[in-house]
């Protein structure tokens, strides 16, 4: 009897604890950002609640001195959230769902499922009939507000544009020289690097510790991530996305130049010339992998280049990671990817009043505007940067006040041709010699030409198709399993009636778009 | 009339007992407010939700997410991967902390029996993310620890994380690392409930250790195990997301794959809410069936059970 008594005490307590641990998993912290109503100037300052991303090791406070002087010469009141780019999307999902959207949001995927629904129910304000009043934004070149259309065709959002040659991949050019090897052009030429790199001590300490390439698998396991790229250069197609010889919009995947860039990629992993763990790195690490001299090509935009040789410099002075023009396939015309001419989108909600709405235009195109670019990102002349021609270079301040393109440059954006090539800290030698490579890119790139196009099947089923992809093509370089599995999914691919119908859906989008 | 005495005689409790009710209050009211009030959400379930409509503008689908959902063929993989890793996590995590408390209980010195529940505690405090981050280092194939020790011996490299047939084990022994030794919290308490007097009883008796363990031990903290089986059971569908989320990739994926980690992805990172509470609905709904069987046939068997 006493036995039972304790023995229920026991099972109390044991619930108890439970009980009370779970309470403290469950407890949340909430921080939403709060408008402010300040200053009691002529015209009070218009306050506007931001929401945006920062790279780099913390953003900047409400204080900060350019901050402080951008609310002055716009006369606004700014409540800035900064968000880690690591978790953005998921950020701007959630702010989405909360229905309490900050007056400037900006949107990385602005063609997802539930972006594009809330666009098509008036969520967020049309902005194309009152553009012609801002001289900054519509100098945003064509294109860049283009691919920002719906499938209404209207334009919802500011496009964060960004030059059209983005580049794609950089290889080690003081390893070339070392190993006297000319910089390559073919993906035979690529491949030749990768294994010289991998077996032939380019970085001369005797040990065989580098390999050819390191990359990693987009975090959704949706694509090959920056491997991609390889694909891309076989298959001559942006995105994976090209016209047919009859004209015809076809997604490359099941083209057999995706084979031969699998057949590709597993013989070079198969040999030891891919980084051993690509498939669990995560962006971040591999570019250390690299900035650590331990691998010589890295698929990335021109844009990291300098911050990757940077970093390889501080252990290699004479580290050079150099970006390519272009890389040329099989097919034997040179390719180079064409961005889409902005990085995410900046929308304003209709609960915003018309008024308001086209303050915060007026706002962004100061932002746009030289004066208003050159105040947010590179600051106060003398103090926190000095400028010969056209090559501004940064100080020490700068860096404390966190002026930078990584922070109010995720809210300013002005279209630069060349903006790509330039990176805070950047040489005047290696900024000019990228300069030279974009325009090179401008000449031969091309774009994706399913860019904006809509298909209600491929946006509901792109998910499906493309995790199943990317599962197959990952253990097919891995070696897990066959190239012949490879044959088979693209088979059940062209078999999908889903798939057929997505492609037929987005031909017809194409058409309507670009007029027969 | 015997109905109105009743409802008097409740009042008259309540009243007499106010102010044990009153500390029951903020409990109460956690559970309302943070439980049951935000349950009302699950509707989108039944709805085609849209942020920018709400709940009471967005339209009606009546079952066709759930509809969706068990036509899938990602169903049946969700539901393999997710049972598959708890029945593991039942079958050899579970005992783990048990043996452990055991063995601890039967330890002589006091010095010993501390030091060593100080260093099998001490990984419950690491989160998922260090945990994680150690076991790529460990495991990798490029600089990983163990595969350097390997090709040392002779051995070629094994991609202990890319491989779909290490995914379930290498779940399991991290969770045993992390908790097992936690666990014997619960039990170690109930372990000093036992009566000494039957352990004297039963050695003047002449009984082996083993046959105290047998006769003494494990049913003086029956009662224990048979609640946190139970409970355990109505978590048979929540197999830890950040684990699987932290240590999976795309060369596992099809054994990585689990209910969590796909509402993850279709509701927080593609926006499809309506779907994904559906999933989640249902994934709640097999849980709190699982509970109420356990607890049923723990009282069939002729244990106290949970409630």
């Amino acid at each position: 009897m006493q036995n039972k008594q304790r023995g229920k005490f026991g099972s109390l307590f044991a619930v108890l604890l439970i009980s009370s641990l779970l309470a403290a998993c469950s407890n949340e912290g909430n921080a939403g950002p709060k408008e402010e109503a300040g200053g009691s100037a002529t015209e009070a300052p218009t306050p506007i609640s931001i929401m945006t991303t920062f790279y780099g090791d913390e953003p900047p406070g409400p204080d900060n001195v350019v901050i402080k002087e951008i609310e002055k010469r716009t006369n606004t009141k700014l409540t800035i959230t900064w968000v880690s780019p690591n978790s953005y999307g998921e950020k701007v999902n959630v702010t989405l769902a909360s229905g309490d959207i900050p007056d400037l949001t900006l949107i990385g995927d602005n063609f997802s499922a539930s972006v594009r629904k809330m666009a098509e129910q008036g969520a967020f304000w049309e902005l194309e009939p009152y553009l012609k009043d801002y001289a900054n934004l519509s100098a945003f070149p064509q294109e860049s507000w283009d691919n920002t259309r719906y499938q209404d065709g209207k334009i919802y959002a500011i496009p964060r544009v960004r030059a059209l040659s983005t580049g794609m991949v950089e290889v080690r050019k003081d390893w070339l020289d070392k190993l006297g090897l000319p910089v390559p052009e073919t993906m035979d030429d690529l491949y030749n690097v990768m294994r010289a790199f991998t077996y032939d001590d380019p970085d001369g300490n005797g040990k065989q510790d580098t390999v050819g390439i390191v990359a990693d698998i987009a975090s959704d396991g949706l694509s090959l991530g920056t491997l991609s790229h390889v694909l891309y250069a076989f298959q001559g197609a942006a995105e994976g996305w090209k016209l047919d010889g009859n004209g015809k919009l076809a997604n490359m995947m099941v083209d057999s130049s995706t084979r031969a860039a699998l057949e590709w990629l597993r013989k070079a992993y198969g040999e030891g010339l891919i980084h051993r763990d690509f498939v669990t790195l995560k962006n971040s690490q591999s570019r250390d992998i690299v900035m650590a001299g331990k691998a010589g090509i890295a698929f990335e935009a021109i844009s990291a280049a300098w911050t990757l040789t940077d970093g390889i410099r501080q252990n290699d002075p004479n580290g050079d990671m150099l970006p390519l023009a272009s890389l040329t396939g099989p097919s034997g015309v040179p390719y180079m990817h064409k961005g889409r001419g902005y990085n995410g989108v900046f929308v304003i909600p209709k609960s915003v009043s018309e008024e308001k709405m086209k303050k915060i235009l007026e706002f962004m195109d100061f932002g746009a505007s030289q004066e208003g670019y050159e105040l947010g990102v590179y600051g106060f002349e003398g103090i926190h940067y000095t400028k010969e021609g056209e090559f501004y270079s940064q100080t020490e301040q700068a860096k404390k006040d966190i002026v930078s393109n990584l922070a109010m440059g995720q809210i300013f954006t002005r279209f630069d041709p060349y903006s790509s090539a330039f990176s805070a800290g950047i040489t005047a030698d290696y900024y000019n010699r990228s300069k030279q490579i974009v325009d090179e890119i401008g000449k031969i790139s091309t774009g994706n030409p399913s860019e904006g196009l809509y298909s209600e099947t491929w946006s509901k089923y792109r998910n499906d198709f493309m995790k199943k992809i990317t599962d197959v093509q990952v253990k097919v370089i891995i070696g897990q399993l066959p190239l012949e599995s490879w044959d088979q999914e693209v088979q059940s691919l062209l078999a999908d009636p889903n798939w057929t119908k997505a492609m037929q859906e987005l031909n017809e989008a194409y058409v309507r778009k670009n007029g027969k | 009339m015997y109905r109105k005495r009743q409802l008097g005689h409740y009042v008259h409790l309540v009243a007499r007992d106010r102010f044990l009710y009153m500390l029951a209050l903020p409990g109460l009211l956690f559970f309302a407010l943070f439980k049951y009030v935000p349950m009302w959400g699950l509707v989108i379930a039944f709805q085609d939700y849209s942020p920018y409509l709400g709940i009471r503008n967005s339209d009606w689908v009546g079952l066709d997410h759930f509809i969706r959902f068990f036509g899938s063929d990602d169903f049946y993989l969700l539901l393999r991967n997710t049972l598959a890793i708890s029945s593991l996590n039942l079958l050899l995590f579970f005992p783990a902390p048990i043996v452990i408390a055991i063995m601890l209980n039967e330890a002589r010195r006091q010095l010993f029996k501390r030091i060593v529940q100080t260093v099998i505690y001490f990984p419950h405090f690491l989160s998922w993310v260090i945990i994680a981050g150690i076991s790529f280092i460990m495991l990798g194939q490029a600089d990983g620890v163990v595969n350097a020790i390997l090709n040392r011996l002779g051995f070629e490299s094994v991609g202990f994380l890319t491989t779909p047939e290490m995914f379930w084990p290498m779940l399991i022994v991290q969770n045993i690392w992390k908790d097992a030794g936690w666990g014997t919290v619960i039990f170690l308490a109930a372990l000093s409930g036992i009566d000494p007097t039957l352990y004297e009883a039963a050695r003047m008796d002449g009984a082996s250790r083993l046959r105290t363990i047998w006769h003494i031990t494990l049913p003086g903290i029956r009662n224990v195990i048979v609640v946190l089986f139970i409970l355990k059971l109505g978590e048979i569908m929540d197999v830890g997301f950040e684990q699987v989320f932290l240590m999976g990739n795309v060369a596992v994926s099809s054994v990585a794959d689990i209910f969590d980690t796909y509402v993850y992805r279709n509701g927080v990172l593609n926006g499809e809410f309506s779907y994904t509470a559906s999933v989640g609905m249902f994934k709640s709904i097999v849980g709190m069936i699982m509970v109420i069987t356990a607890n049923k046939l723990a009282k069939w068997l002729g244990q106290d059970g949970l409630y």
